[in-house]
């Protein structure tokens, strides 16, 4: 076991590697600079010492190799151009902190009503519940985020004045965002779910369960639920890594302080420092996650365990 | 980082407490609290290097500037003493002193003149790399110099003669440089601050100091400012705010939402469906005043088609601006007619340099009924045949919202319907967009400048040979000796007639830009909130400094 | 060789012709179904399933012609009839420059539809493949495979949209779909994976290897159709998906060029003013539902046809 997570420690490593070279150069490649807005106005000599003092009058291949020097030697991804003097890893810290807490727990919301909307549709295919949970989900996939959001402010907080517009710092602040957030969530893990339950059940070892006698419901604890949860473990590893990165819309609409703005407006700034630091944020983040799923795969299904040993 | 956070709200508490304590006298009134938003998050409050609305409308709170523009009883815009209590200039405008009233830093430092000077310093030295440094470079003595790296920042015309008196020289006589003293370029800042935080100097509310009305007490970004009145400010007995919270609303809808249920108590509105719902309440106040900023197409003179002056003409007579105010503005802005927008004032004795002669774009119109001709006219001039449907022409953008897009697919229209051309839409964010025009690499562009000082001249310059400001590949000596003129002239009725002349050879006669409307600002108040500035210039220089909160009868 | 084993041959002259039973009770009286056959009789039998095919083809024969018919062109503006409420003249309203909203909202169909639905299909196809073949093969080959797909879902995929339209000199549709799908197969791909790790060690995968069939066709035969369910419910999700794709991409300038519609653009456009004109989101809106409502119940008809298993 030790061996595995090394090895896939090292191939983290060179993924990450990989990422942060392949931006470097996209980044690079695309029109416009982070410096055109601000320097527009200024003679050519003084543009020519701005850009110097940020080292984008080197050649992009001497800035890749400062860039990298800088990460390794002392992990430091730099300032921000864009927002002059704010280090880059602590606006990640900072607002990864908001985004995580907004999309954990729309996530954890999202997945309990989703399961459970899930299972109650598999047991009862075909009949009322089973198409009241499809128009739920299908009602989170097609209503896009923007409407929802300002649906649900409109109503909440200037009809009703139950809530907060916009703000950070409050709980209650965070009851929109995060039903707003969730919707996705449950609409993709009561189908995953579903359909998933539904494949299993028909598997001839649930009915071996069911022919030596095992109650129902130790049949879907024990034997369905541990079996139909294995694709959602991998939308899981997916969503674990967006929800620290946000969301760029619902943070707009609520005025979440998180790091989805960064996420967008950083490209759109072309603020390199900035797009680097969320973009290897993001990667360690997904990596990681994806070496967590393998782990929970072995653990949830032993068939998978011979596999990883090598 | 917890720690500080910690630490920061509990000098806030203590802030609040000691407010509550010293302010006994005011018990029994209404709470003198403010919130209101900034449509964005500010990049710095280093004065030098903010170059961003909302950073300035933060900075106007917080600093004091050598003078404040305040309206009289008629609306009328009066520069007051600020920073400085009196000033004045020697006979030809060319050196002007400023004598500085006593006021403290907000750590309890006075304010000196060599505060001022540093400031001055900071935008011009090349190692700042001030996005304004134009405003300052060619009318402080070796500003140009300095600013390109060639003298010593010791070598600027700026001087502190004592403690409390400041000596600007200029390179000539420069009738518009008192307006330049109440912009944002001359605010004064602290050496020592400033250097020993080096790069991080404005990044954060933490180690910075304030002299103006208002202290940043919490800057939590993309999220809130909060404000508080400052206990060392100089005129506090005239500040009646304890405090202004600005909320951080990218999105308008919300902005509206929270005007609606009182979450917010002053909004500016820019769709006219808000505009009639908000006046159907009963407590509120509209104010509508115009901005002397315009939204105008220019023409890059460098492009194989536009290149011809007859072909930009056709497309700047193309547009019907009635037309455009009415189905994307709703009636909420001006149709322009002039490089320079309406609400500008030439010096003491002209409030407003539109209101006199005939705008530049009028005249053309009349000379010109028919727009077609006029292309077809330029075409065959290029040799570009007779069927306009064959111009491969493109509009950029420099940004990518919605209501920008509409604007497009409006011009994609009316470009069709009146020229038969079809012309693309090219859309990108505002840094590519900034990339793309100064390398030249478009034909036409659409932009709004907001003025930056109270002067034609600001609006002027940006055309003249040595600017890269609107980089349109437009030079003309005609245009730039009458430029230079004006702004050596310090009788104002003279100066008016050099920069209409200026103005008719931009607009009428070469048709490098095309105007197209007048920005004018749609604002909602909650009518407990007295003395609202009424203007742009008293808006963004007087700030929140006099406004209080009605007291509950 | 054994000798015992050489044996006399049997004279042909001791058999004989005896004539035969009668075998007419086997004989198959009603044609044979195959399995294609099969599937799309209990297809048709699933009433739901049968609808939503119907409303789909209306769907895709309203986006042809539906801009036509009322005879008002998608793009004209009429200055005297901004945002004007559903009537007679303008069956679904008009928007904010007074253009026709039944016009547009077929021809916003058109894309929104295309990118949907080519988009969905293209990252199922891909996806499958390769999350199949990282599956089946396993060990470095899976190492090597999934390395990419962490790089390329890491990789903000607005920078490679922006790169693609710079390339390409053009915001076209055919541009759009290769910018989205370009990374949008990662995440079908990542789930049949983990869905076929589970399978490749069961016993009928065994078997076939046992019996020497290819890995293609262990892929393709064996393991694809058992992962079908997985699938489909990615489909229904990613044609969505890719349609609000477009819709963000519109909404920071990168997507489908204007006079040209869709209807991600379309609801984005309805946005700031939903609250005075609620009809300009709702058509939109009701339309995308539509079709992912579509597609979704289609899904799981075919499911139920095409997998015996679930056969009750």
């Amino acid at each position: 076991m030790l061996k595995f997570v090394l090895k896939r420690v090292f191939y983290m490593l060179l993924t990450l590697f990989i990422i942060i070279t392949v931006t470097f150069f996209l980044m690079h490649s695309i029109p416009g600079d982070p410096l055109a807005s601000m320097a527009r106005n200024l003679p050519d000599q003084t543009r020519e010492n701005y850009y110097a003092k940020y080292g984008l009058d080197k050649p992009v291949w001497e800035q890749y190799l400062i860039f990298m020097k800088n990460l390794v030697t002392k992990g430091d991804l730099g300032e921000s151009i864009r927002y002059p003097g704010r280090s880059v890893s602590d606006t990640l810290a900072t607002n990864s902190q908001v985004s995580g807490t907004t999309g954990g727990l729309a996530l954890l919301l999202g997945i309990a009503i989703g399961v459970t909307l899930g299972i109650i549709a598999a047991l009862n295919k075909n009949k009322w519940p089973d198409y009241l949970v499809m128009f739920i989900a299908i009602l989170g996939i097609t209503v896009p985020v923007f409407v929802l959001a300002a649906l649900l402010q409109y109503f909440f907080t200037v009809q009703f004045h139950l809530l907060p517009t916009t703000g950070w710092g409050k709980p209650s602040n965070l009851v929109l965002p995060v039903i707003v957030l969730s919707f996705n969530t449950i609409a993709t893990y009561a189908r995953y779910v579903k359909s998933n339950m539904l494949e299993v059940m028909n598997q001839d070892y649930i009915l071996t369960a069911e022919a030596k006698g095992v109650t129902p419901f130790n049949v879907v604890k024990n034997h369905v639920l541990r079996n139909a949860f294995l694709p959602c473990i991998t939308i899981l590893g997916g969503q674990i890594a967006s929800v620290f990165t946000g969301s760029f819309i619902v943070e707009r609409i609520f005025g979440i302080p998180g790091l989805g703005f960064y996420y967008i407006s950083s490209i759109n700034d072309r603020d390199y420092t900035m797009i680097l630091g969320t973009t290897v944020f993001f990667g360690a983040l997904f990596v990681i996650a994806q070496l967590l799923i393998d782990i929970v795969y072995g653990i949830l299904d032993p068939r998978m365990r011979i596999k990883a040993k090598d | 980082m917890k720690a500080k956070r910690l630490l920061t709200s509990l000098l806030a508490l203590a802030m609040i407490a000691g407010l509550t304590a010293c302010g006994g006298e005011d018990s029994g009134t209404a709470e003198q609290t403010l919130v209101t938003s900034l449509a964005e998050e500010p990049a710095t409050l280093d004065p030098s290097r903010c170059n961003d609305v909302v950073g300035d409308t933060i900075l106007i709170n917080v600093m004091e500037p050598l003078i404040r523009i305040q309206e009289n009883e008629n609306g009328e815009n009066v520069p007051t003493g600020a920073g400085a209590e009196r000033w004045e200039s020697n006979e030809d405008g060319s050196v002007w002193t400023f004598y500085l009233r006593d006021n403290t830093w907000s750590d309890g430092e006075p304010v000196t003149a060599e505060d001022y000077v540093y400031g001055i310093q900071r935008i011009l030295d090349p190692e700042v790399g001030s996005p304004i440094s134009f405003l300052l470079s060619d009318c402080i003595k070796n500003g140009n110099a300095v600013n390109l790296g060639e003298m010593p920042v010791s070598e600027l015309g700026v001087k502190a003669l004592d403690e409390k008196t400041l000596e600007i020289t200029l390179e000539g006589p420069t009738p518009y440089f008192l307006s330049l003293a109440y912009s944002k370029a001359m605010y004064p800042a602290r050496q020592d601050i400033a250097e020993s935080l080096g790069d991080t100097y404005g990044a954060d509310a933490a180690g910075l100091v304030f002299n103006g009305p208002f202290v940043v007490t919490q800057w939590t970004h993309n999220s809130q400012f909060v404000l508080e009145k400052n206990d060392s400010y100089w005129d506090k007995d005239n500040v009646s705010l304890d405090s202004i919270t600005y909320m951080i609303m990218g999105d308008e809808n919300s902005r509206y939402n929270s005007f609606e249920n009182g979450s917010l108590e002053i909004v500016t509105v820019g769709q006219p469906e808000w505009i009639d719902r908000f006046n159907q309440k009963d407590n509120v106040t509209f104010t509508e005043y115009v901005t002397p900023s315009v939204r105008f197409h220019f023409y890059n003179t460098q492009d194989p088609i536009f290149q011809n002056e007859n072909i930009r003409k056709a497309f700047t007579l193309a547009l019907d601006r009635d037309d455009v105010v009415e189905t994307i503005y709703h009636g909420t802005m001006l149709p322009s007619y002039s490089w320079v927008p309406q609400g500008v004032a030439s010096g003491e004795t002209i409030s407003d340099y539109s209101s006199r002669g005939t705008a530049p774009l009028t005249t053309l119109i009349e000379e010109n009924p028919d727009a077609k001709a006029l292309l077809l006219q330029g075409m065959e001039e290029l040799g570009l045949g007779s069927d306009p449907s064959t111009l491969d022409i493109t509009f950029s953008f420099g940004g990518t919202t919605q209501w920008l897009r509409n604007y497009g697919e409006y011009l994609q229209a009316v470009y069709k319907e009146a020229l038969g051309v079809q012309i693309q839409l090219e859309f990108n964010e505002w840094g590519t967009f900034q990339s793309l025009i100064n390398s030249g690499d478009y034909q036409v562009g659409y932009q709004v400048w907001s003025i930056d000082y109270n002067d034609p001249m600001a609006m002027l310059s940006l055309f003249v040979s040595t600017s890269s400001a609107i980089p349109t590949g437009w030079s003309n000596e005609e245009y730039d000796a009458l430029v230079a003129q004006a702004g050596r002239e310090m009788d104002d009725e003279a100066r008016l007639a050099l920069y209409q002349q200026a103005e008719n050879i931009l607009v009428h006669d070469a048709g490098i830009v095309c105007p197209v409307v007048n920005e004018t600002v749609n604002r909602f108040h909650y009518n407990y909130i007295q003395n609202l500035p009424t203007n742009y210039f008293s808006s963004n220089n007087g700030g929140m400094k006099y406004v209080s909160i009605q007291q509950d009868s | 060789m054994d000798e015992t084993m050489v044996k006399e041959p049997i004279p042909k002259e001791k058999f004989q012709v005896i004539g035969t039973d009668d075998f007419s009770g086997d004989v198959i009286a009603r044609p044979q179904i195959g399995y294609w056959k099969d599937a799309w009789r209990r297809f048709r039998e699933n009433k739901i399933a049968t609808v939503s095919l119907v409303v789909l083809l209306l769907m895709i024969i309203m986006v042809i012609i539906g801009p036509y018919i009322n005879g008002i062109n998608y793009e004209d503006i009429d200055q005297g009839a901004l945002n004007q409420a559903p009537s007679a003249e303008h069956w679904f309203g008009t928007d904010a420059l007074g253009r026709d909203l039944f016009s547009r909202v077929w021809q916003a169909g058109r894309v929104s539809i295309a990118i949907g639905v080519a988009g969905a299909l293209i990252s199922t196809v891909v996806g499958c493949l390769y999350g199949g073949i990282a599956a089946y093969f396993g060990g470095a080959v899976d190492t090597i495979l999934m390395r990419i797909v962490e790089v390329l879902f890491s990789i903000p995929y607005l920078l490679i949209v922006i790169l693609i339209s710079v390339i390409t000199d053009s915001h076209s549709i055919f541009t759009l779909m290769l910018a989205l799908t370009l990374t949008g197969w990662c995440n079908t791909a990542r789930l049949v994976r983990g869905q076929m790790m589970q399978l490749k060690n069961q016993e009928f995968v065994l078997a076939a290897n046992a019996l020497g069939v290819s890995p293609w066709k262990i892929i393709v035969k064996h393991l694809l159709p058992n992962t079908l369910g997985v699938i489909l419910v990615a489909i229904t999700f990613d044609i969505p998906g890719y349609i609000f794709s477009e819709a963000f991409l519109s909404y920071l300038g990168l997507g489908i060029q204007a006079p040209n519609t869709s209807w991600g653009a379309l609801a984005s456009a309805a946005q700031q003013t939903f609250a005075f004109y609620p009809y300009q989101m709702f058509f939109p809106a009701l339309l995308i539902a539509l079709t992912m409502l579509s597609f979704t119940l289609l899904g799981d008809g075919l499911r139920d046809a095409l997998d015996p298993k679930l056969r009750k």
